[in-house]
This record gives C-alpha cells, structure tokens and sequence, in this order.
C-alpha cells in the first residue's frame, strides 16, 4: 500500500476533472490504479476507462471496481476492440466526454493502467492548474511501483538536438533534489493534467507522434501556443514502467521501447525544432550519433553503441516530420527563443556524459576486495593489505614493504647476478647482437625482417620455404617492433637478437610478477603470493631453459601463471569475458611458442565446455577457439604433421635429460640438476602436496584444487614421459644430428606451476596459526612449514645468483661479415655462403637477409628443391671438380661471398683459393671469407660488382644489368628502362618461389618462363615498373587473423566496469 | 577427519608423483621408446662416397731448364703426353659418355693438343717455359695420366728426365740435389690455379734446417710457374730436401737437377713428390746397375731412428749398416745402400716420419764416365689406375718395377697404349719386388689387384756409349673423388 497521503491542501476549487485511464492488459496494476483513483481528496467529477483491446482481466476490473465507483460519479468503460496507440485511446476517452461549457475550468486527467496515484495528487495538480491562467499542463513526479522513495521522472528532460537526458535518472533517490523543477517543456501522459481548452486548442496529439513522443509533442507544441507546463513535485504518482520493464503482456521488448522513444524525441525535436535549424540540427543528430556510437563501442558497450546508432533512424521519416511542423504552425504564438530555458542547457548535457563516461570506464575499487571476500578466506588475521588501507602509509614506504614488490626486486638481483659475466660481454648493448647458444642460434635480424619470415608466402633461411611459418615470429617482431621504438635498439645490428637477449634477461623477473598477480586466484595474502612468485621465477627449470637460450620456454614461464589463473577464473561463476579473451590471447601465445601447452589448454577448455555450467561454456568456447582462430592455418598444420604439436622450436632434447640424481632432479623441479643443490626443491614439493591437502571452503576451491593436483601429475607424467618419445632428430653439430624429443622442463613447469598452486593454498592455514597461535602444536608446526618454504627458495635464488647462467650463452655469435651484410641487406640482396666443414660431412648455411631458424628445431625435409645449391656446394667442398672450381654457379644462386669456419691450411680453403671466381677477402677468427666474382655482362649491360638476388638478362643468359631488390627473397619495386632485345628477369630462388611470388610489369601480370631452372621472366621492352611482391600467404586468412587479434584485444583491455555494464 | 577429501586429494597427488617416479626408473633406456619418426644420427644425409671425377687436371712442369733468372738456359727435347685409360680399366666407369683430353699451356691456356678417344695418347712437343696442363673432363677424366720427357745429347747438358705430371697439392716434399760446383737445382713451382698463390719453402740440410730458405716466399700467378734456384736458398748443402706449401691456392712442384762434376756429366733428373712424412715408407723402383744413394729427412723435432731394408726379388733383406740409421731432427741423412743384382725396392721404418727418396745412377765404364742420375721418391701405395706415358723413348730399355707390401700383391699390367696393348697379371711377393720388361712400350699402366702396390717404370739407353736413364714413379691417377655430404642447416 501507499503510503498516507499528506492531508489536502486548500478548499475545494472550481475546475472540473475528469480522469482518462487508459488499460492495455494492466491486469496486474488496474485494480491498484484504480483504488488510488478512488482514493483521491479531490475525486473526479468523471472517469473514462479506455480498455485498448485488452486481452486478459483488465476489462472485467474495470467494469466491477465498485470503489471508483463510490466516488466517482459517472464510471464509463470504453472498450476500444483494436489495439491503437496510447495517444489515439487518450484522444477516445477524451472524446468520450464531452467538454463543460467553460473549457477553461475543465481538466482532463489522464492515467495508464499501471500508475498509482497518491491520494492528494489530483489536487496538487489541480491547484498548480489554477494557480495561474497560463498553465496549461500539469505532470505529477513520478516515483517508482516498488520504492516510493526512488524517482522515475520529473518532467521530461531534453537537450536542443533531441537527446532524452534521465534527469532524475531512473532509481535515483529522491531526497527533494529536484522538487524545485517547475516549468519543463514536457510531461509525460502518465499522471497528466491537461486544461480542456488547452486540449481543445493544442488539438491533442499530432498524429505523427501517437505512440512514442506524444506526451513530448504535446508538450511541446502547447508550450510554442503560450501555455505552461509545469511539473508539480508534491503530486506524487507511482509509476509500474509497466513497457519499460517488460512486464506488460503482449507489449514489444523494453528495449525496442526505449529505441523507439529516443528515435521518437528526436523526431518531435525536428519537427518543432527552427525550420533554419531542420538540416544543421539532422546533420548534428546523424554526427553525434556515429561518434557516440564509436566511443561506446570503444567503451565496450555494444548494446548502447547500437542504441545511439539507432537514433539515425529518426532522420528516415522527413515527411512525417515535416508533415507535423505543417500542421503545427497554426497553434503555434510563442518564438521558439522564448522556450530557451526549457531545454537542458548543453553545458548540463555535456557534463552528464562525462560524468557517464567516468563512471563507465573507472574500474571498480571494491570489486577485487568483494571477489577475495567471496573466494578466499584470510582467517583471523587481517590480511597486512587491509591495515595499509586503512592506515594509509606514505607511497615509497608502501613500496618497499610490499612483499610483491620485494619478490620481485630480489629476482631482479639475483638476475642481475647470475648475468654478471654476460652483462660485462655486453649481452644487452645494443651495439651487439644479442646471446647464442644452446638452443638459442645467433640471429641477425629486425622487427621487419621477423615479420616477412612470418607474413610472406615464400620466407625464411637459405632457399625458404611456402611452408606456414610459425605464428612465435609473429610475437618475437611484435616485441622486437616495440623494443626499436627505445632509443638506440633500432640502430642495433640485430634488435631482434638485442630484444631476445633481454626477453631472456627478464624473464627471471616478469615470471614472477605475472606469478604474484595470478597468484590472486588462490590466495590474497601478499606474503604468500610474493613467496611462490618467488619460488616460481627462480625455478631450476627456468634457470636452466635460460641457460640453454630456450626462449620459448621462457615466454610460457612468464606467461603460464596467467593462463593458468585465467582459465581459472573463467571456470569460476564470477569470470568475466574480459578475463577470457585475455587468457584466450595469452593462450595463443603460449601455444605459438609451446604447441604442446595449446593442445593441454584445447582439451582444459573441452573439459569446462562439457561440465561447466550456464555461461560458463561461453566461456570455454571462446578458450577452445579463439586460441586456435589467432593461431590460423598453423593449426592446420598439426595434422599434415602431428609431431609439431608435440614438439617446438627451443623445445628439444637430444640429450638424456636425466643427470646423475635420475629420476629425483625432474621430480624436484630441476632438470638436468647435477649438484645437491637439487635437494632446496624437495620442502617445495612436499609443501606444495601437503598445501593441496588444506581444507577448501567452496565446492569450487575444491575442484580448483584438485585442478591443480591434476596439473601438477600431468606435468610430471608428461616431463617423464618425454624422453621416451622420439620426435625425429635434430642438429647436433656439424653434419650431426641426433634423435630428439621433448625437453621434460615443458612439463615440470606444470608440476611446478601445481606445487605452488599447493603451496599457495596451503599458506592459509600456516599464515593463520601464524598470527593467531590457536594450539602450541600448530603454531611449531606453522613455524616450520613457513622456514621450509622459505629458507629454501631464498638459497635457491641466491645460488642461482652466483653460479651465474652457465657459459653456454656467449655474446657476439651473429657476426656475419660487415660486407657480407651490407651487400645482403641492399639492393644487391646476394647471399653469403657460410661451409662449416668437418671429417666427413659439410654443414652449410645460406645466409641472407632472411633471419634463420631461430631455435633449434626438428630437421626437417626442406621445401624447395635444392638440387642446385647442393650441388654447387658438393662441387665446392667435394672432389669431383677437380681443382678448377667454376664459381658461376654460385653467382647464379645470389651467393656474393663464402665463408668457411676453419684454417687457411684447411684443405677446402686451399680449394676454394684456387677456384676460379673466388677471391679470398681476408681472414678472420671467424674463418676466411671469399668475394664470388659477378656474371659477365653482355655486351652493352652494365657490369655488376657483385652477384645479385634479381637480374636482368638478355636472351644468351648475358647479364643486362642488377635488379635492385628491396625486401627479402627478391621483393622488387624498381623501375626498369626500355630495353632493346629480348630481356629476362632472373630470379636467384628456387623454382617453386615462383608459385607464391606474384611478379607485375607496369601491372601486368608476368607468368614464369617454363622449364628455366630458377624463375625467369620476360620483360616486356618499354620502360616501366617492376614489382615483386611476395604476397601474404593466405591474405584471407591473414586478414581474418588480424582482425580476430584486434577483437581479441579490444575484449581483453579492461575497459569499463561491471556496475555501469549492468546498468546499461 | 573433516578434511578427508583434501588429504585424498593430496594422497593421490603424492602417490601418483612417486609411482610415475617408480615407473621412469623401471622403464630405462630405449624400452619403451615411441618414435614417432625415424630419428637419423645424419638427418636423410647421404653418406660419404666415392665418385668418379668429371674433370681432371695434371701439371707438368713444362722445359725445367729455361726460363729461370740468373740460371743457364738449357732447351731440350720436351714431350708431353697425356691419356685417359681405354674403357674398362677403370672400374665403375661408364662404358659410354663424351670427353676430352687436352693439353694446354700457358696463361692463356692455348691449347697444344687434343683427342676425345678413350685410350688415345694425345702428345706434344714443347718449347715454352711455361707450365702445361694435361686436363681431361668427361668420361675421360678418370684415370687421366700425363708424363713429360726431357731429353738433350751432347757433352755437359745431357740426360734423360722423365717426369710423372702431378696432381697439384698444398704440400709438397721434393728429394734431392747435393752440393757441388756444378751441381745445381732449381725448384719448379706451377699454379694451375686461377688465382695467384702465394708459396713458401722450407728446405732441410744435412746439418739441420736452413734458415736461409725459411721465410722464402714467391707469389705464383695464375697458370704460371715459378723457378727458385736451391742454390740461392742453400748453398753448398750436400743433401737437401725441399717443403713446399701453398697457400691462397694448390701447386706443384718439381726439382729439377744437374749434375755435372767436374768436366764429368754426371747428369740430369727430374725429382718428383715424394710421400709425406710417414713411419713406414716404401722407395719403390730402385734399379740395379749402380751407385744408390738413399736420402732420409727427418722434419720432426727429435731425432729419428730408421730401419731400411732391401725388397729385392726374394723378400726383404737387412744390410747391417741399414739396421739403425740415425736422422738427427730437422735434418737429413744420406746413406748407401749396399749394390743389388736386380731391381729392388727400400722399406723404411722408423720411429719418427720420415720423408725418403733413393738416388740412382748409370755411368758409362769408359773415358770420364759420364752418365745419368735418377731420384725416385717413396711413394704411396697404389689404390687404383697408374700410369706411365713413354712418348718418344724409342730404343731405350724400359722395365716396370713392383714393390709389393706386407702381403703378395696382384697387379693387372698394360704394356702399350690403345687397343693393341699387352695385358698381363704380375703377382708380387711379399716385400719383394718384381720387374716387368715393358719392351718398347709407350705407355704402361698398372690396376692394383689385391695386396699393396707401389711402383715405378725405369728408362734407361745408351747415347753415343754414354748412358741416359730415369725413373718415373706411378702415382695414382685421378680416378675417384671423395664426394662429402653436405647439408643444409637454417642458421
């Protein structure tokens, strides 16, 4: 019930009301509606139920609601058998009476089915109608069904172009804030008190606006004819919104209502708006429109982004729009100036959606404090974050006590450190070229050489390959792109190599903080999360991939935490898509890096696509797929070749991972471990089994738990396992190879990653006892738990510290000839021919602008036919030539200089000194370096100084001249001069480069000249454009991938919050 | 327990743990190895292989005795013969195919001679006092054999050299000369190259190294040769041996000498590449007849003790005075060796490597008893195809002499040039030598059978009473080459 109505003020006064209620399947309301009717101090004289073609009840409570009855005299139900706007059925029941002789004196009230109004507010309009002459439209305050106390409108609030601003906003409290509102442009039809004669004069509703924005027409259009309308705040009416919220049978969906009331606004405000005004007004609307729509979208709110898109549509209908400014002119007296004030001024609007904006994108500051309080449980004590809140320290004092912070510090000491040696080499100097070693080869490369080795349909090292190449490039350009924007990398000779160097460098230290942060999904004490970031950063298994220059595995050390928290928090009830889509990426880019770790997610994601709940398997679709969609046809990979999935560039062994402690170092997290110091991982592992044992307060810290359990014996079973799967060979030394399998660090960073997830857990209860020592027992036994945890991890990363990263990394591998570099980085774009000979095989690389292989990975067939290079090669280094080496077989391929790691007293470098075409440049530690002597020209070219990548030749194969190259693999932009025979573009690449480059002459296709060894083309003769253009590999696909990634990211950024979502 | 799913959880975790533990020690080794490819310690490489060469090139030194600054111009009669084996000797070979053999001389390569015929012998005289390259390509390059023969009458000038043309190395161990007024030696370098090669010498003495040739570098350009006189270098060394290396490209090199003692012409040979330093080496092809000197060069850094023994036609023999001969570090020795009724070759064995070659002479019995020298250097045992070229040795006496090793060999021996030659299987003794009379043969070939083989052909006449002789050792042909693999890696 409502609650007692302020007594009635004032004596009865002269006018006459009579009251319109408008029932459309109000069922529910009408009774109600009609006891606050019958409630009135100041009654009706008469009542007219206008029943729209209700198909429920509503006509049955009309006819029997005897107390309306009682009070008011004349009772009419109307029964209107097709269902007509809300505007034509007030106009009926209006009809339904007919005017006083004084329609000055007589008032309608008009009401909907499902507003209530409180007992005096017909008076309370009443006496503002009579107050003055001038008022000719009187509005109730409008106060919401359940809660009185909340506001739903005061009059109707709109901006010179049209936007219906929520002022009061719906839900607002209503603290008397807006009581002082009185004249407005507008009311709305519920609770309406209209002067007859103003009706009467205004001509009711027009009929372009019957349903939506009549109330704002009629308003409108009675203030322009020089009456008021006023909005009386001590008339209360309470309001169900029955449309609004959806609750009305039969009525269209809340949202569509409210589309059609912003379209309507905007329509009434063209229509009334200055005829000058029309077309700059509907240029602003359809502007604003779009860029409000943008800006949402960049704020993630699709859903209003659509609403404000929507708003365009009111510009679709001129003639209705302009057939209701015609009719208006008439009633028309006032200038539309003197209206001025009724509109909120722009400077209202514009603050409101700041305001709005603020309010969307200002993330949530309870909301983590809520989550922790729901998910975990911090015991007696106060977490230390909560005293530092409440008592705020200054910042540098917080910093410095906080222990993620010092976790964090402490790794990058250690780092520091064991990099000693490395950093004095100048590991880290731009000047360099970044570590080799191990698994880690040295690498002369750029951000944009990464990119074409990933983008590029033909690519990659010697020959190249059509082969897709793996998407780590893709990341490793990105990173090195970023890293060339600090100054001085990009200068370097190698930012990518720089870049690599110092990815590895940190790794230390980003595992653990990206360790800290996830940590939060299992525990919010800061001590506990700062000691397994600890423990996690410096494990034996990231100590030893970084020793061995296994940068993948680096990138999943820093990144697994992540994933891991973020495919548990999706698993959980409170997950968000944001969190999703960002685990999705960090997903897809652990798996470019590590496939096996893909394939585990793919099937973590299966397993919550089949037993997760509700949204739940939203969720782990989009876990499932965006990963492999981001990843593109590389995926498509694994089942031409099943082994990559198993397998990765830095992922191998071809060693016995097993060291002189067996079975014990890979069961305590340290691969390869060879001294006692293997021993400081054992209180790790029993403490993180013994964690996992810590009583779960929720089903879902449960199965979390036991999630991480199941990590912690997949990783182990995989790390053991991997030895004893063999994946095929790879290199081991010149002209050696050996079978390799997985390296067993990819799975005992699992094991691991499942212990701490135990030890986490387990802190709870030590840091409880800890605080507040319940039983003697428990706290000893606190005490020690805490010391082994501890003391060990703390050695760990102290030994680590000064046993430094081993001396398989050194400093300065990549150095290819300065010449050699610059002949291949240039037009020329010639190769450089690097022999690593030995006893009985020769090794060799073909080096060229084109990065190689990164990483040690599985030897694989090569992709293009390399009969040719090998040949020459064989030629070179074997003994069927004889002495008389010809070197043009070289100079065909591109080759401008040749290398061989050895002595001058080496018998291949006594063959190549007397081979003909080869001159030896000089000696250098690195060995002795040959300059291959360019094809003769033809007569009339021009003679090259050095073998080239593209050239043109005549129809005798005489070199016409060199096509400078401008990209990797013969990309070519070049303008070509008329010639004057026959002339051929020769390509030094192998033949099936030619199915993936698409070569245009003035943009005319070129086709391949069949049967030529290496890809030749005829050159048409006139002067014109020469392009190569080593097209994206699938640029489709490539397209696709691009724009998923920038959704995906777009999703990922934590961009506005959930209260304002919800209430959007 | 109100806790009993957490401490299930943690049981299971512990006992799974240690059994995959267990289990990882129980399955050791390759049980239970899954290969999922098969993994290759050599990644799909081919093996290393022997493959018959598609071009072969052989230097010969061209006239030794013009051209050479501050040194007496001696032309004589120079003809050069080249051939590649007729179809079948070499094995493997294909019986079809085009190539061809060509002699070419000089920087410019100009070209003296040339057949496509399998077994034919293309000769020509020469003049010029640059070096001539015999280079078959094709079906024709293995087996390719080229021999030179300088020949001169007269009083002092005269003599016989018959020189085996060389594959070009980076290393060369060249035997002989000796000190004496007239006695003189000029080193002849030649590049068959295409770039400029840069050569140094090192020449051991009787006394030690001589630190006057140390250091002695000549650049050699392309397709020329370049003359040292070993006089200039080591004046007055009784027994020099001569290191030559190369280095920016591969050479050969010959010593050319003569002797004339006295107003005696003691005369002239041509000494070849002997085999490098080794601990057991053989000097095959040491004819009977006269005076034989054997030189030994130690280039080690202590002092070497050899062993010699004569491989004569009834097994090895031990002349005391060869039993321990001492070679004191980087120095060389000259040692007799005792007369021989036949043919015989030198077994040396001693504890150091050791570079060896025997000297040989013919002197007339009458008036100053002028004669004609041979140096035959210790070979390497034969692994294939050899050949000696005769051209224009008619009327001379000319005999094929076969060391065996440790065990009897079987040799195939060709008497003659193209079809029309004589074919014989010659069985060697053990460390015996064996002599085959080639008769007026142009050419001899040899393919080693079983056993190891070294050997040399003999030429030896008479001009105006006063004999003329030389000996050419068989060095393997270039038959085969050995193809190593190559790969290709990505970085």
């Amino acid at each position: 019930m409502s609650p007692p109505a302020p007594p009635s003020t004032g004596q009865r006064t002269s006018g006459t009301v009579d009251a319109v209620v408008v029932v459309h399947n109000g069922a529910t309301w009408l009774a109600q509606c009609l006891d606050g009717l019958a409630a009135q101090t100041l009654p009706p004289a008469r009542l007219v139920i206008v029943d729209v073609a209700s198909t429920d009840t509503s006509g049955a409570i009309a006819r029997a609601h005897s107390g309306v009855r009682r009070v008011v005299p004349s009772v009419e139900v109307l029964r209107l058998e097709q269902a007509v706007p809300v505007g034509r059925a007030i106009e009926h029941g209006i009809a339904a009476m007919p005017a006083g002789p004084n329609p000055s004196d007589s008032w309608v009230w008009v009401l909907h089915d499902d507003t209530v109004p409180r007992a005096n507010a017909l008076a309370q309009l009443l006496q503002a109608g009579l107050r003055s002459k001038s008022v000719g439209v009187a509005g109730p305050k409008i106060v919401s069904w359940e809660d009185p106390r909340r506001l739903v409108e005061m009059g109707l609030q709109i901006t010179r172009t049209g936007r219906r601003l929520a002022s009061p906003a719906r839900g607002e409290a209503d603290q008397g804030q807006y009581d002082n509102r009185a004249d407005v442009l507008a009311v709305s039809t519920s609770g309406m008190l209209v002067r007859r004669s103003v009706w009467d004069d205004v001509g009711g509703f027009d009929r372009a606006f019957v349903e939506h924005g009549a109330d704002l027409d009629f308003g409108w259009r009675a203030q322009l004819a020089g009456h008021r309308v006023v909005v009386v705040p001590a008339a209360v009416v309470r309001d169900a919104s029955a449309g609004l919220d959806g609750e009305r049978p039969g009525a269209p969906r809340p949202r569509e209502l409210e589309r059609r009331g912003r379209r309507a606004a905007r329509q009434v405000t063209l229509a009334r708006c200055s005829p000058l005004a029309a077309p700059f007004l509907a240029l602003w609307m359809a502007l604003s429109a779009v860029v409000a729509s943008l800006t949402l979208l960049v704020a993630k709110r699709p859903r209003l982004a659509w609403r404000e898109l929507t708003d365009v549509t009111a510009l679709l209908h001129p003639f209705a729009t302009l057939g209701a400014r015609w009719r208006g002119r008439s009633t028309k007296r006032l200038r539309r100036d003197h209206l001025a004030t009724l509109f909120v001024a722009p400077s209202v609007a514009a603050r409101t959606t700041v305001d709005h904006i603020q309010d969307a994108i200002t993330p949530e500051r309870t909301r983590a404090r809520r989550e922790a309080a729901a998910t975990t449980e911090t015991g007696p004590v106060a977490d230390d974050s909560e005293s530092l809140d409440n008592l705020p320290a200054s910042l540098p004092r917080r910093i410095v006590s906080h222990p993620g912070f010092l976790a964090v510090a402490a790794v990058l000491v250690a780092t520091v450190a064991a990099w000693r040696d490395a950093l004095r080499a100048g590991a880290l100097s731009p000047t360099n070229a970044g570590v080799a070693g191990g698994e880690l080869r040295p690498v002369t490369s750029n951000a944009y050489g990464l990119w074409h080795a990933f983008r590029d349909a033909w690519h990659g090292a010697g020959l190249g390959t059509g082969a897709e190449s793996g998407p780590h490039l893709a990341v490793l350009s990105a990173l090195t792109w970023l890293a060339e924007r600090l100054p001085g990398v990009a200068e370097s000779r190698s930012s990518a190599g720089v870049t690599i160097a110092w990815l590895l460098f940190l790794t230390p230290v980003l595992a653990t903080w990206s360790a800290y942060l996830a940590g939060r999904v299992v525990t919010s004490s800061r001590l506990a999360r700062a000691l397994g970031a600890l423990a996690w950063g410096t494990a034996g298994v990231a100590a030893t991939a970084l020793a061995s220059g296994r940068v993948t595995v680096s990138v999943v050390h820093i990144l697994l935490p992540f994933v891991l928290a973020g495919f548990c928090l999706a698993a959980r009830r409170d997950g968000t898509f944001t969190a999703t889509f960002a685990t999705a990426l960090g997903t897809a880019v652990v798996g470019a890096f590590a496939p096996p770790l893909l394939a585990l997610s793919a099937v973590a994601a299966l397993l919550l696509l089949v037993l997760g709940p509700g949204l739940r398997r939203a969720r782990a679709l989009v876990l499932l797929l965006v990963p492999a969609a981001l990843l593109g046809p590389w995926v498509a990979r694994f089942v031409e070749d099943p082994r990559l999935l198993l397998s990765g560039p830095g992922l191998l062994s071809t060693a016995d991972d097993r060291g002189p402690w067996g079975v014990l170092a890979p069961l305590l997290g340290a691969p390869g471990g060879t001294t006692w110091a293997v021993w400081l991982g054992a209180p790790l592992v029993v403490l993180g089994v013994l964690g996992l044992a810590s009583r779960s307060r929720s089903r879902a810290q449960s199965v979390g738990l036991a999630g991480g359990g199941l990590l912690a014996l997949l990783g182990l079973a995989g790390a053991l396992a991997s030895s004893h799967v063999v994946l095929g060979s790879a290199e081991t030394g010149v002209g050696r190879s050996a079978p390799a399998h997985l390296w067993s660090g990819l799975g005992l960073q699992l094991w691991l990653a499942g212990l701490v997830v135990g030890l986490l857990a387990g802190s709870r209860p030590v840091l409880a006892s800890l605080a507040g020592p319940r039983r003697r027992w428990g706290f000893v036994a606190a005490v020690v738990a805490a010391g082994l945890a501890v003391a060990p991890v703390l050695a760990a990363a102290a030994l680590w510290g000064a046993h430094g990263i081993g001396r398989t990394l050194s400093v300065g591998q990549a150095t290819l000839p300065a010449v050699a570099l610059e002949q291949g980085s240039g037009a020329l774009g010639n190769r450089l021919l690097l022999l690593r000979p030995s006893d009985d095989v020769v090794d060799f690389v073909l080096a060229g602008q084109e990065p190689g292989e990164l990483l040690r990975d599985l030897d694989r067939a090569p992709d293009a036919d390399e009969t040719p290079l090998v040949n020459a090669v064989a030629d070179i280094v074997g003994g069927r030539g004889a002495d008389s080496l010809d070197s043009t077989a070289l100079a065909r391929l591109g080759i401008g200089f040749v290398q061989v790691r050895g002595t001058a007293d080496a018998p291949l470098a006594r063959r190549l000194d007397s081979s003909q075409g080869l001159s030896r440049l000089g000696t250098s530690e690195r060995g002795i370096l040959w300059k291959v002597q360019p094809l003769r020209a033809a007569d009339g070219g021009s003679p090259a100084t050095a073998p080239s990548r593209a050239r043109l030749v005549d129809a005798d194969g005489g070199l016409l001249q060199v096509v400078p190259t401008s990209g990797p693999h013969a990309a070519v932009d070049t303008t070509l001069p008329a010639g004057s025979g026959p002339r051929f573009l020769v390509l030094a690449e192998p033949a099936e480069w030619a199915a993936q480059a698409l070569v245009t002459f003035d943009g005319r296709q070129l086709e391949p000249v069949a049967g030529s060894a290496q890809p030749t083309y005829a050159v048409p003769l006139t002067a014109g454009t020469l392009e190569v253009d080593l097209a994206a590999a699938r640029p489709w696909w490539r397209l696709g991938q691009a724009v998923l990634l920038g959704f995906v990211i777009f999703m990922a950024v934590p961009f506005g919050n959930r209260r304002s979502r919800r209430r959007s | 327990m109100r806790n009993v799913s957490g401490i299930v959880r943690a049981g299971v975790v512990a006992l799974g743990a240690a059994a995959l533990a267990v289990g990882a020690t129980r399955v050791g080794g390759t049980d239970g190895t899954v290969q999922l490819a098969p993994a290759s310690a050599r990644a799909g490489l081919p093996e290393s292989s022997d493959v018959l060469v598609d071009q072969a090139s052989l230097v010969c030194p061209g006239q030794q005795r013009l051209g050479a600054t501050g040194l007496r111009d001696v032309k004589g009669t120079v003809t050069v013969a080249a051939a590649s084996p007729v179809a079948g000797v070499v094995k493997g070979a294909p019986s079809t195919g085009t190539g061809t053999v060509s002699l070419l001389a000089g920087p410019s390569s100009g070209g003296l001679g040339q057949t496509s015929d399998q077994g034919a012998v293309v000769s020509a005289g020469i003049s010029g006092a640059d070096p001539v390259l015999a280079r078959a390509t094709g079906v024709l390059a293995p087996g390719l054999v080229a021999t030179q023969v300088w020949r001169h009458g007269g009083d002092d000038d005269r003599g016989l050299a018959v020189t085996p043309c060389q594959l070009p190395s980076s290393d060369v161990w060249l035997v002989g000369g000796g000190s004496g007024a007239s006695r003189t030696e000029r080193v002849l370098v030649s590049n068959p190259g295409a770039n400029a090669v840069t050569v140094s010498f090192e020449v051991l003495g009787h006394s030690g190294r001589i630190d006057a040739a140390a250091g002695h570098t000549v650049s050699v350009p392309p397709l020329s040769r370049e003359v040292l006189s070993l006089d200039a270098v080591a004046p007055d060394e009784p027994s020099p041996v001569v290191h030559v290396t190369a280095t920016g490209g591969v050479v050969s090199a010959v010593l050319d000498e003569q002797w004339i003692a006295g107003a005696t012409a003691r005369g002239i040979d041509d000494s070849t590449r002997a085999a490098a330093p080794g601990t057991d080496l053989v000097v095959p092809g040491v004819e009977a007849g006269g005076a034989v000197w054997l030189r030994l060069a130690n280039p080690a850094g202590t002092e070497a003790l050899a062993q010699v023994r004569l491989l004569g036609d009834k097994g090895p023999v031990q002349p005391d005075n060869l039993r321990a001969v001492r070679v004191p570090a980087g120095a060389t020795v000259d040692v007799p060796v005792p007369r021989n009724a036949t043919a015989m070759g030198l077994g040396i064995r001693s504890d150091q490597p050791l570079v060896a070659a025997a000297w040989t002479e013919r002197r007339a019995t009458t008036a100053d008893q002028m004669g004609d020298f041979a140096w035959t250097p210790a070979t390497p045992a034969l692994g294939g195809v050899a050949g000696v070229l005769l051209p224009n040795l008619r009327g001379t006496t000319k005999r094929l002499l076969l060391t065996a090793g440790p065990s009897p060999a079987t040799v195939q021996v060709r008497l003659g040039s193209g079809q029309g030659a004589r074919l014989s299987t010659v069985t060697v003794p053990a460390e015996s030598t064996a002599v085959v009379d080639a008769g007026d043969a142009d050419a001899v070939w040899v393919v080693p059978g079983t056993g190891t083989v070294r050997g040399a052909v003999s030429v030896a006449g008479v001009d105006a009473g006063v004999p003329f002789f030389s000996v050419a050792s068989l060095s393997e042909a270039p038959v085969r080459a050995l193809s190593v693999p190559v790969r290709q890696v990505r970085n």
